[in-house]
C-alpha cells in the first residue's frame, strides 16, 4: 500500500488539479478507503508548500525535448502546451508504473507533434541505456534505433539550428522563431543514434532491414537466436559478425 | 554479521561531532570548508559525513579527507529503502566502491521517497514515509537488505517533510522500524522537531515509544519558518539558527542514548565563523551526556 499511496502523493504534489480531486472525496480506483482516510487528515495546503517543484520537472523534460517542445509551443510562446502534460494521464501513468518522467513526456510529445519527438526521445532512450545484464549478444550501451520520415529528420535539424546556442532561454523566453514545417513526405530514415560517455549524441544511417534486428537485440539473446532471427529476414550470419566487429553488437555483461 | 544489535553496536566506534557535505556543496560562495573546520576546530570536525547520490560521486573534498584517512559516514541521497526495485545491480557496486574509498564506519540516510520512480536524474525529492505498520514492514527488510549487501550497519534517518502521512506517529513508526529491521537508528533532532510542529504535537510527545538505546547518531540542523496561504511548516535548509524545539530534544535525547555515537551539525553551505556557535553549544550540551563521557 505504502509505494502505490507514495506515488499518489507525488501525483497530487504536480497536479493541484488531481490532488483537488483527491480532496473532493470523487472515486478513484487508484485510491482505497483506507488510503483516502490517510490523505484526508493532511491540510491540503501542504501539497502546495514548493510552489517551483512542477516548474524543475517542466524544465528537465524540456531540456531533453528541446525540438518538439519548440514546435508545440510555438517557440516557447504558448509553455502551457507543455506544461499541460503532468495534467494528463501520461504523466500520472508515469509516475504511478515507476516509468521514466522524460521518456513519458517523450512519448506524449510524439502524440502531440508527430515523429518529430522521435529523435530526441531516441537520444533519452540511448543516455538511459547502460550495457544490458544477461547472456549473449545485445546491442552496445548507449546506442537506440531511430526510423523517422526524411523531411522531418530535416526538419528537426533545421529547427534545432534556429534555436541556436541558448535554447532553453530561447524557448523560456517565447523568443525561439522557426522555419516553417515541410510538406509530408513518406521517405523514412533509418539510423543508429548513440550516446558516448560525455553525454554527446551522435547520429550513425542505417538501413531499413537492419532497423528490426537492431531493435530485437536491445535485450540480450544467444548467438543462435540472433542469427535464426537474422537468417529469416533475409540476411545471414556475417552481417552479425560486421556489427560485432564494428562493436555495435557486443557481449552483455554477466547478470 | 549475524549477532543481534545489541552485540553489533558495542563494535561501532565513537566518532564524537562531525559535519556534513554533499558534492558541491563547498564550493558555493562562503561555504564550510571541512578540512579548515577540522584544522582549526578538530573536536568540531571529528569526521564527515558524507553525502551522495552514486551518479555524482564524491567530490574532491570528499576525496581529500577520505585519502588522509580521516572518518567518515556514508549518508545516500539516492536509495528508496522501501523499494526492493531499488536494490538495482549497478547501483549496489557503486555504492560498494564508494565506501571502498570512504570506509565509512556506517551507511546513513532518510527513510523516504528520494525519487519518483526509477533512479533518474530530474527524478529527486525527499518524501517521508508513510506512517504505517506495513511501511515500516517495508522499511525494514530494506535496512536489512542494505546492511547484507554492504556488511555495514544501517542506520535509517526520520525524514523532513511538511506534512506527513499515516496513522502512526514517528516515533513508534521508527521504533517499529529498528525493532523488525533489528537496527541502530538515526534520529535527526531538527526533523522531529518539524514533525511534532507539523502534526500538531507537543515537541516531546510520543517521545516515549523511541527505543533510546537503538539511537547511534543525532542530526542537528536549523531551518526555517515558512508560510504558504496561512498554513506554516519548517523548511530544513540547514542554517545555523536552531530552534528551541530542536535544541531540548537534542538535550533530552542526548543525555538519554547510552549507545549514541555521532553527533552531526548540519550546516554545510554557511561560513565556518556563523557556525561556530551550533557546534559549541553542541559540545557543552554532550559534556553531561554518556556519548561526551566517552569523549573525553
Amino acid at each position: 500500500m505504502s509505494q502505490s499511496l507514495q506515488r499518489v502523493v507525488v501525483r497530487m504534489l504536480v497536479d493541484p488539479a488531481f490532488a483537488k480531486r483527491v480532496h473532493s472525496g470523487e472515486p478513484l480506483a487508484e485510491l482505497s478507503p483506507a488510503e483516502r482516510e490517510l490523505l484526508d487528515a493532511v491540510d491540503p495546503r501542504a501539497f502546495r508548500t514548493d510552489r517551483y517543484r512542477r516548474s524543475r520537472l517542466l524544465q528537465a523534460c524540456i531540456e531533453e525535448h528541446l525540438v518538439a517542445v519548440a514546435v508545440l509551443t510555438d517557440g516557447g510562446r504558448a509553455l502551457d502546451r507543455a506544461d499541460a502534460f503532468f495534467g494528463d494521464p501520461a504523466f500520472h501513468r508515469c509516475v504511478q508504473e515507476r516509468d521514466v518522467l522524460t521518456l513519458a513526456f517523450g512519448r506524449w510529445l510524439e502524440g502531440q507533434v508527430g515523429p518529430l519527438a522521435r529523435l530526441d526521445l531516441a537520444v533519452a532512450h540511448a543516455r538511459r541505456r547502460p550495457l544490458p545484464r544477461g547472456t549473449g549478444l545485445t546491442l552496445a550501451g548507449g546506442c537506440w534505433p531511430l526510423a523517422m520520415p526524411t523531411a522531418t529528420l530535416a526538419y528537426w535539424q533545421q529547427v534545432r539550428g534556429a534555436l541556436g546556442p541558448e535554447p532553453l532561454a530561447g524557448l523560456v523566453g517565447g523568443t525561439a522563431s522557426l522555419p516553417p514545417a515541410p510538406a509530408a513526405s513518406g521517405d523514412t530514415s533509418w539510423c543508429l543514434v548513440r550516446v558516448d560517455h560525455a553525454g554527446v549524441a551522435s547520429l550513425d544511417g542505417s538501413a531499413e532491414g537492419l532497423d528490426p534486428l537492431l531493435r530485437y537485440a536491445l535485450d540480450p539473446r544467444p548467438r543462435a537466436e540472433l542469427v535464426a532471427r537474422f537468417e529469416s529476414a533475409g540476411a545471414g550470419a556475417e552481417l552479425l559478425d560486421d556489427l560485432v566487429n564494428d562493436g555495435l553488437i557486443v557481449e552483455a555483461r554477466p547478470v | 554479521m549475524s549477532s543481534g544489535f545489541s552485540e553489533r553496536v558495542a563494535h561501532l566506534p565513537t566518532l564524537g561531532v562531525g559535519l556534513s557535505t554533499e558534492y558541491g556543496a563547498s564550493t558555493a560562495t562562503g561555504a564550510l570548508d571541512p578540512a579548515a573546520l577540522r584544522a582549526s576546530h578538530p573536536d568540531f570536525a571529528s569526521f564527515l559525513e558524507v553525502g551522495v547520490e552514486t551518479a555524482k560521486g564524491l567530490d574532491a573534498d570528499a576525496r581529500a579527507w577520505a585519502t588522509a584517512g580521516w572518518p567518515t559516514t556514508y549518508h545516500f541521497l539516492d536509495l528508496n529503502l522501501d523499494e526492493p526495485e531499488d536494490f538495482d545491480r549497478d547501483w549496489l557496486d557503486e555504492l560498494r566502491s564508494l565506501c571502498e574509498v570512504l570506509q565509512p564506519a556506517w551507511i546513513c540516510g532518510d527513510a523516504g521517497l528520494w525519487h519518483l520512480g526509477p533512479r533518474d536524474r530530474n527524478h529527486m525529492l525527499l518524501l517521508p514515509p508513510i506512517l504505517t505498520a506495513d511501511s515500516a514492514r517495508e522499511l525494514a527488510a530494506g535496512v536489512q537488505r542494505l546492511r547484507a549487501e554492504t556488511g555495514l550497519e544501517v542506520l535509517p534517518e526520520n525524514p523532513p517533510g511538511s506534512f506527513y502521512l499515516g496513522d502512526l506517529h514517528l516515533c513508534d513508526f521508527f521504533a517499529r522500524v529498528a525493532d523488525e529491521a533489528d537496527t541502530g537508528l538515526l534520529v535527526d533532532v531538527a526533523h522531529l522537531a518539524i514533525y511534532q510542529r507539523v502534526t500538531g504535537h507537543h515537541a516531546f510527545d510520543g517521545l516515549d515509544a523511541l527505543p533510546l538505546d537503538r539511537i547511534v547518531e543525532i542530526h542537528v540542523a536549523g531551518g526555517t519558518v515558512r508560510d504558504h496561504a496561512g498554513f506554516t511548516w519548517i523548511d530544513d535548509d540547514h542554517g545555523v539558527t536552531i530552534h528551541d524545539d530542536t535544541w531540548a530534544l537534542f538535550l533530552h535525547l542526548a543525555a538519554r542514548a547510552p549507545n549514541l555515537r555521532a553527533v552531526v551539525f548540519e550546516c554545510e553551505r554557511n561560513p565556518i565563523g556563523a557556525t561556530l556557535p551550533g557546534f559549541r553549544r553542541i559540545r557543552e550540551i554532550l559534556r553531561h551526556t554518556p556519548l561526551g563521557r566517552r569523549l573525553t
